[in-house]
């Protein structure tokens, strides 16, 4: 029974943690723009991150050890260092897209200027990292997480032709005046919000916190398997309330409240009040995530005690990671910069960063040395050589398309 | 020692040739706008009227929502307030441009429709914060209509 509830907590908490701001903004603004059309690479995007957090995790639970540790000894430290700085450069825009995510969430209910908020939300990130224990944290917002389910309720609600919807879906179908190069641009952005580095990054490295073993590899993957792919289902609830309610209101997406506003239609105050919950857990969460997630990235690279199964002044190298760059994001959000811009750029620069952060991963889970008898099967390598082609692609078209589209105008 | 001599002269010319190219370029950082050719005049009006649009068909749903008592109060004035800023700033990115000779009418035209939509997305703002329900109605209208009028000038412009 004990076994059935923890995967049952693991799928959960899975879905509930798997939105983050760059799904919210990106589906949204996708929906709004382009209906389902581009519905397709999420679920692309989706297959892709169950491929290689099912990798990342089965290299934690066998091995004992997470990806900077073993990329660092696998690929040498000159590949390690580029894993590192591509992966690191693009988790610490997300975290300061997750701080700022917050900080809009709270002045939708607040009407507290996000700026002024953004100290706070800080500081309150920091203690949770400095202080909380690794399991309830991730549960807690995790669950939290799980009122984006408003999402899928408020979709069912506003009683769309579902058969259109799927239709838009499958034939990719462009909005006539939409130019090929923006429909491409965000194509990229929904993959890369999909694909985010840091999630497969945290994924083991919470594995190694949790203490895996060959034992939990089943648990790992119906969490991978299953929350994963219902989490990927609220991206598309949250693109397809945008398409039904602000694409034929003519509202394009730039602000965290406009994503609101189609609950508000469907279910009214109630709705969005608990649509503002989903918000501030999910970005919360994930901020909580990728902060981690630079600590863990630098101190497994450098060889440093990480983690918080540690105590803080076991791992202070690791801890002072975690301060400074929770200093750094505050400092970034004061400029006064608008997160939503930082979300659309996060987006953009993981798709540029994914190769290099994916490539090291499939390296690894194929070493016997490592994974034994757990080394990539004949589809994972299929499945991971596959996605590796289409992120270098993704990678080699970001940067042009965002000049060219001018983020996507 | 021909060319000992030559080396002060050309060091003085690429000095002389850098700082030329600092004055020039110093001289386009000054306070006269940009004036940009008449295709990328029409190209900007668009985006900004696309954008302001999409400002006020964003606080026109919330004035509908609001009408049905369907949005938290703070919400709806949040969302009203980033509108606003975000239609000023789509007013601005034209505004801010020296228009092309052949394209002033177009801007006079351009310019005080997102004038007037900015003040009307103000107007809302005011209203759902005071919650003045008796405006909601006259106020969705004047929306919607600006909305058109935004619409018809994005199709029109450099035609």
């Amino acid at each position: 029974m004990k076994r059935y509830l923890q995967v049952a907590l693991g799928i959960l908490t899975a879905i509930g943690g798997f939105v983050d701001i760059g799904d919210l903004v990106t589906n949204a603004q996708v929906g709004a723009r382009f209906g389902m059309s581009l519905g397709g690479v999420v679920v692309l995007g989706v297959l892709g991150i169950c491929v290689y957090a099912e990798m990342s995790g089965r290299v934690a639970a066998v091995s004992g050890r997470a990806t900077f540790d073993l990329v660092r000894e696998r690929l040498g430290p000159r590949v390690g260092l580029l894993n590192l700085a591509a992966s690191m450069a693009v988790t610490f825009l997300t975290f300061v897209a997750e701080i700022g995510g917050v900080a809009l969430a709270l002045e939708l209910v607040s009407s507290v200027s996000e700026v002024l908020l953004v100290p706070f939300v800080g500081g309150l990130v920091w203690v949770i990292l400095w202080r909380a224990k690794f399991s309830p944290m991730e549960n807690t917002l995790g669950l939290a997480g799980l009122a984006l389910v408003v999402f899928a309720v408020a979709l069912w609600q506003l009683g769309p032709d579902w058969g259109a919807l799927g239709h838009q879906l499958a034939t990719a179908d462009k909005p006539a005046g939409e130019a090929w190069t923006t429909y491409a641009y965000y194509a990229v952005a929904l993959f890369g919000a999909a694909m985010t580095p840091y999630e497969v990054f945290f994924f083991s490295s919470g594995g190694v916190e949790e203490r895996w073993t060959a034992k939990d590899l089943g648990v790992m993957r119906a969490n991978v398997f299953i929350g994963f792919p219902l989490g990927g289902a609220l991206s598309l609830a949250i693109a397809g309330c945008a398409a039904l309610v602000l694409q034929p209101a003519g509202v394009t997406v730039d602000a965290l409240g406009q994503v609101g506003l189609p609950v508000a239609v469907a279910l009214g105050k109630v709705g969005v009040a608990v649509a503002v919950i989903g918000f501030v857990a999910a970005t919360f969460g994930a901020a909580c995530e990728t902060g981690l997630g630079v600590g863990y990235s630098i101190a497994q690279y450098f060889g440093w005690q990480w983690g918080k199964f540690v105590k803080a002044d076991r791992a202070a190298p690791f801890h002072a990671v975690l301060l400074l760059s929770s200093l750094a994001a505050v400092g970034v959000l004061l400029t006064s910069v608008d997160p939503i811009v930082v979300t659309e750029l996060s987006v953009v620069f993981s798709a540029l960063a994914l190769p290099l952060t994916y490539f090291p991963i499939l390296v690894v889970a194929n070493d016997p040395d490592y994974l034994g008898e757990h080394t990539n099967d004949r589809l994972a390598n299929l499945l991971g050589v596959f996605y590796l082609v289409v992120l270098s692609f993704l990678s080699a078209a970001a940067l042009p398309l965002l000049v060219i589209t001018k983020m996507g105008q | 020692m021909g060319a000992r001599a030559r080396t002060p002269r050309v060091v003085a010319g690429l000095m002389a040739g850098v700082l030329i190219g600092l004055l020039v370029g110093l001289a386009g950082c000054g306070l006269v706008p940009s004036r940009p050719e008449a295709d990328d005049w029409v190209a900007s009006a668009r985006q900004s009227l696309d954008d302001t649009a999409s400002e006020v068909a964003t606080v026109g749903l919330v004035v509908e929502q609001e009408q049905q008592d369907r949005l938290p109060a703070s919400y709806a004035a949040v969302v009203a307030a980033r509108s606003e800023a975000a239609a000023g700033t789509a007013a601005d990115g034209i505004t801010a441009q020296q228009p092309p000779d052949s394209k002033r009418q177009e801007y006079d035209a351009v310019a005080a429709a997102l004038g007037d939509a900015a003040d009307l997305v103000a107007e809302t703002r005011i209203a759902l914060v005071d919650h003045d329900t008796a405006a909601y109605p006259r106020l969705a209208e004047r929306l919607s209509r600006m909305e058109r009028r935004l619409a018809q000038l994005a199709t029109s412009v450099g035609r």
